[in-house]
């Protein structure tokens, strides 16, 4: 066995026959692409720990922008607006997006079902700038003005397709023979619904909750056009800071920022993998 | 079943009306904030106003203005060349590794998709920000530069200008094309390639004619994904485009704030909406024209 496969390594050598899906440099563009995604973001990290005043001049290692960026009260204040909105859009989105899916995937036919599928995806085909000014333009019209209320309301429809996709594709890999074989047990709809077709979703919901809230996180022109002046998202204040100049204060909360992001993003994949693992079983 | 009569028995049988109550608050939510919102823009476009006095009477004056002034035009114009740019930068730079993903990496798939997705979650506004300070005039690539030697002063043109846009957004958008394109290209039956490969077609040649007609899907969903939301793109250009390189979300984005004509700005975002879709629509003519000449 193994001499035949020598024989072949050696008849590949000779004729020079790449095997299936190898080009030369390939590896080398890969790995060019993720010197241009990687360089920026360590750039950010690295200046982030510099003591000087000025970003780009180097002084030494320090961490004294942290405490500057932590004890900053408006950073503070904006902080915590980015996260009440986040954590109430990401709740509401995520539970109307489940009702959604579970609607769209196992009510059956009825009609609109394309046209309710086509609304709740309607977010993602607009350009955000446009959802931004209409609904700027709607809440002046009807002169609804709750301050944090409407970033919270503006979040919770755009964040809608985003927790959506996942508990679709969820609801879509399920097989739909547990449920059944609950109800062949006497279990009632609910009761089937209860225990067996919600933690068989529970992956989707979480990976679903976790995109939503991201997005929510990084939103910054809708926050900007439909916020008013006490409403400042931690988005919107960073935006300030950096035309009002390069300052470490930005680098550190950036970091800040990026860590938070790489703890999500690592928990969405294993989170995602771990239900695409239970579905093959 | 038998003793649910009345409303309860209706919703149990009717699964049109069952459907449609439970999806009832979702969809008034979505007609609420998205469909009257976007219908009050295409209405308030019609509208005029001069000075600080709005009209509600149907007018084309905003249409007529955006066609007369030439910069209206030449924005929106520039702006699609950006994003069709960008879209053209993602792809090529996206489409060789996710290839590589999907056909060369074979152990711990999962950490080179977390490694390609990290830079997407991260905050839009931090990847813009780091390119200001890699372009900027004492930033890394200038200083660099000057380290080494090749040049003595700063460099003063890397930022501020259109390309510093295209190099930016496509930073920012490629981790966004990777990941559909690595989808249709891991659905690729490698035993397919194989048999090319038997029948004696070269690697390129079996490209051209497996892999890439097979991994159209991805590239088409990749490239609609960067380009519908970059042409309105308001930051990028703010922070690093500088005065050459302004895009019409800043002009829509203006005249809703400083520039103060709501009307107008409704205009602009309509126009823009209109050409996003008319390209949209060409590409896919076009790529299904291919499909068939190839066919």
């Amino acid at each position: 066995m193994s001499d035949h496969m020598n024989e072949t390594k050696n008849i590949m050598k000779k004729k020079k026959i790449l095997p299936v899906g190898h080009f030369r440099g390939l590896g080398a563009w890969t790995f060019a692409f993720f010197i241009y995604l990687y360089v920026p973001i360590v750039v950010l990290v690295f200046y982030s720990f510099n003591s000087n005043r000025m970003v780009m001049n180097w002084e030494g290692f320090g961490i004294s922008w942290y405490l500057k960026a932590f004890s900053n009260n408006n950073i503070q204040q904006a902080v915590l607006n980015s996260l009440i909105v986040a954590t109430v859009a990401t709740a509401c989105a995520t539970a109307i997006a489940t009702i959604g899916a579970l609607v769209l995937a196992r009510g059956g036919s009825f009609k609109g079902k394309t046209l309710s599928l086509g609304l709740i995806t309607l977010p993602l085909m607009v350009p955000e700038i446009v959802t931004a000014v209409a609904v700027l333009i709607f809440f002046s019209s009807i002169g609804m003005n709750l301050g944090l209320g409407n970033v919270i309301i503006a979040h919770i429809t755009f964040c809608i397709p985003f927790a959506f996709m996942p508990i679709r594709a969820r609801l879509e890999g399920m097989d739909t023979t547990l449920e059944q074989a609950a109800r062949d047990l006497y279990a009632t709809e609910w009761e089937t619904f209860r225990f067996v077709t919600v933690p068989l979703l529970m992956p989707g919901i979480v990976a679903g909750a976790m995109l939503a809230f991201v997005i929510s996180l990084d939103d910054f022109i809708i926050t900007l056009m439909v916020g008013g002046a006490g409403s400042t998202t931690l988005p919107v204040y960073i935006y300030s800071m950096i035309r009002r100049g390069l300052t470490p204060e930005v680098n550190a909360i950036s970091t800040v920022l990026l860590f938070f992001s790489i703890a999500i993003v690592t928990a969405y994949w294993i989170v995602s993998k771990k239900s695409q693992t239970k579905t093959v079983h | 079943m038998t003793s649910s009569g009345g409303l309860r028995g209706y919703f149990v049988r009717s699964e049109n009306a069952r459907g449609f109550s439970l999806l009832a608050p979702t969809l008034i939510l979505l007609v609420l904030m998205m469909v009257i919102p976007i219908i009050m823009l295409v209405a308030r476009s019609f509208w005029t106003q001069s000075g600080m006095i709005e009209t509600a009477d149907f007018s084309l004056v905003n249409y007529q203005m955006f066609f007369e002034k030439k910069i209206y035009l030449y924005v929106l114009g520039k702006s699609l060349l950006i994003s069709g740019s960008v879209t053209f930068a993602t792809l090529i730079l996206a489409y060789p590794a996710a290839y590589f993903v999907a056909f060369r990496v074979k152990k711990n798939k999962l950490i080179w998709l977390i490694l390609i997705t990290v830079p997407f979650w991260t905050s839009y506004l931090l990847r813009v920000f780091a390119w200001k300070l890699m372009l900027g005039y004492n930033g890394v690539v200038n200083s660099g530069l000057i380290g080494i030697g090749i040049i003595d002063e700063p460099l003063g043109f890397l930022l501020h200008n259109v390309n510093a846009v295209v190099l930016t957004l496509a930073h920012a958008w490629a981790a966004f094309a990777i990941l559909p394109i690595y989808v249709s290209l891991e659905k690729i039956d490698k035993s397919l390639l194989e048999a090319a490969a038997d029948l004696g077609e070269g690697p390129i040649r079996s490209f051209l004619r497996v892999t890439l007609p097979l991994s159209m899907p991805g590239v088409i969903a990749a490239s609609l994904l960067v380009f519908i939301p970059t042409v309105g793109d308001y930051v990028t250009p703010k922070l690093v485009g500088g005065s050459s390189g302004i895009m019409i979300g800043n002009l829509v984005t203006n005249m809703f704030g400083r520039g103060n004509n709501w009307p107008m700005g409704s205009a602009i975002a309509v126009m823009m909406m209109i050409s996003i879709t008319l390209v949209v629509c060409i590409y896919l003519w076009l790529i299904s024209q291919v499909k068939k000449r190839s066919n």
